[in-house]
């Protein structure tokens, strides 16, 4: 088990490929757990994950993985290191417990535990009667249990997975899902989970990073706001929004447009929404509310604020 | 199919740093080559050639090297370099066999994910590759001529036949190195830039200059009496390479360091070619 304070450090990371850059200065720290990468296509996720493991010179910049410079020290990391590809990959011609224990060979392994551990990570991820069968039968979610199997043969201290619940059925993506956070949550391996799927963070992750063109746009815990549920709340339905912050405001409260409405911050004395309600009623009908709720900020609100 | 069929544990051991990262791969794909049905049925065939030479070699020692006195059988060590020249169809028969897919097929499949993801270099993975190319070159050529020139020592009678032949374990030795690292790199490099096997293999037989080239070559020699056309002829530069090593004539009518030279150039060149093309990232720009 990792005992850093902090997984990965990175101090004004660039990447490019080519005269192509990639990452612009990003600056950031991630503390044990689970993380989430999150951002559009094309944000530079994967180019994190490929520059985490070493495979890519930093340029400039500096990072540190698991305490060690992935510029100095790249073999060392992806000792420690497991990575979930996003794309399909197989070595041709072997079965599950081939490639699982291979993989674990090539990580330093023994042969006979590398074997012995191949068998438990595949009942693990739920491969155990599938571990000798052809690997061209295997479904879609199949093989990315097979991906998690091989990442996890070495027992490494963090995980890096890219996509890992893509082209998965509901069913196979909660079990996935849940798998991450078992390992993440109950056997202390740190994982960085990179995906466009904000749910999947939400369900897995203690924090998240969001990266858009390269750029670190924001970093916050996954529930940040919703620790506050009895403050802010969202409003939403027709008519003068406004008159109905400005009512707000003058006792005191604070309030932001939001589509279809008005987001609203009652002053910390405040119990509940009745602030808001007492100032419906004086507006007398200018707004029909259909929509009152804790407005506690998803990661979905902060996706969308922050990425352009 | 439930997910948790038996929930995870933590690994108690410790991973190994040794030195020599490449040889899982040679480890785990050698035997699993060696295991297909006519890989089984060419070493075979390539074995059973050299027990020939070993009946062969056995009557004329019995017979008091009637053989060799005559003609017909060569002596010393240029027996043995024969000896090794002979199996050179299987050699090249298992470079083609095992070689052409190694890398493209990782290519293919995306499988060079799984091997930069661990601790492996690009070193690593190129010396793990040669590795299997290496085996098949050395167990069809290197290993059975080692126990043909044992057989020989054991049974002959004559004196001074050891100290006649005593260098050549070595010599066999460098000159299967030799081989390997030219036929296996140059597979490789060809395994690397190109995706079908049929378009590697056919490229590899007319680089390494089989049938047109060797053709060619020595007609375009004869004809201009400039023997260094036999430059673009990697197979026989090779084999005058291993004929310097036994110490006897090479087939090229020019220096084996010309040879040397050349075969050197080669294996830089593929080297080179294959730092370029094998990645851990590939990214279309």
């Amino acid at each position: 088990m990792s005992t850093e304070t902090y997984i990965v450090q990175a101090q004004d990371l660039h990447q490019s490929y080519g005269p192509r850059p990639v990452l612009h200065g990003l600056d950031f720290t991630l503390s044990p757990g689970a993380v989430g990468l999150l951002g559009p296509n094309g944000s530079g996720k994967t180019t994190l994950l490929r520059t985490l493991l070493g495979l890519l010179p930093v340029e400039p910049g500096h990072a540190r993985v698991l305490g060690h410079d992935p510029a100095l020290e790249p073999l060392r990391i992806r000792s420690r290191i497991g990575l979930v590809p996003e794309s399909e990959c197989l070595v041709p011609g072997m079965n599950a417990v081939e490639l699982t224990s291979y993989a674990g060979e090539l990580s330093g392994m023994d042969p006979r535990d590398a074997m012995q551990r191949a068998h438990q990570v595949l009942y693990y991820v739920g491969l155990g009667e599938a571990r000798y069968r052809d690997l061209g039968s295997y479904s879609q979610g199949m093989k990315q249990r097979l991906k998690l199997a091989q990442a996890l043969v070495h027992d490494p201290d963090l995980l890096l997975l890219d996509e890992p619940t893509s082209g998965m059925d509901p069913p196979g993506r909660e079990a996935m899902l849940a798998l991450i956070r078992e390992l993440a949550g109950v056997h202390g391996i740190s994982v960085i989970l990179s995906t466009h799927l904000l749910a999947d963070v939400e369900e897995t992750c203690s924090s998240v990073l969001i990266l858009q063109e390269g750029r670190l746009k924001a970093q916050r815990p996954v529930l940040a706001d919703s620790l506050h549920p009895h403050l802010v709340f969202d409003v939403k339905g027709r008519g003068d929004f406004e008159a109905l912050g400005g009512m707000l405001e003058s006792e005191g409260h604070h309030w932001t447009a939001i589509k279809g409405g008005i987001r609203v911050r009652l002053r910390e004395d405040a119990r509940g929404p009745r602030p808001i309600l007492e100032a419906l009623t004086k507006l007398e009908g200018r707004v029909q509310v259909r929509h009152l709720v804790p407005a506690g900020r998803s990661v979905e609100d902060t996706f969308f604020e922050v990425v352009d | 199919m439930p997910i948790y069929d038996q929930g995870y544990a933590r690994w108690e051991g410790s991973l190994r740093r040794r030195p020599l990262r490449w040889w899982p791969i040679v480890r785990r794909n050698f035997p699993a080559e060696l295991r297909r049905r006519r890989t089984l049925l060419l070493l075979m065939l390539a074995w059973a050639a050299v027990l020939v030479q070993g009946v062969i070699l056995y009557g004329d020692l019995r017979a008091g090297g009637l053989l060799r006195s005559s003609g017909l059988l060569k002596g010393g060590m240029l027996y043995f370099y024969q000896a090794v020249n002979h199996q050179g169809p299987f050699v090249l028969l298992f470079v083609l066999l095992s070689g052409t897919e190694l890398i493209s097929r990782d290519r293919r499949y995306q499988a060079l994910q799984i091997y930069f993801s661990r601790p492996l270099t690009r070193n690593d993975y190129i010396l793990g590759k040669l590795g299997i190319v290496a085996a098949f070159v050395f167990l069809v050529s290197w290993l059975p001529v080692l126990v043909l020139w044992l057989f020989a020592v054991i049974v002959s009678t004559q004196p001074g036949y050891l100290a006649s032949v005593w260098m050549a374990p070595l010599s066999l030795t460098v000159y299967c190195a030799v081989w390997s690292l030219a036929a296996g790199l140059l597979i490789l490099a060809l395994s690397s830039l190109a995706r079908r096997s049929a378009i590697i293999a056919v490229s590899w037989v007319l680089l390494y200059g089989l049938l047109v080239i060797r053709g060619v070559t020595t007609l375009v020699a004869s004809l201009t009496h400039w023997p260094y056309w036999g430059a673009l002829d990697l197979d026989r530069n090779v084999k005058q390479v291993g004929a310097w090593f036994f110490g006897v004539d090479g087939p090229l009518d020019y220096s084996p360091l010309w040879s040397l030279v050349i075969v050197a150039a080669v294996v830089v060149g593929c080297y080179l070619i294959l730092r370029r093309r094998i990645r851990p990232v590939e990214v279309a720009l």
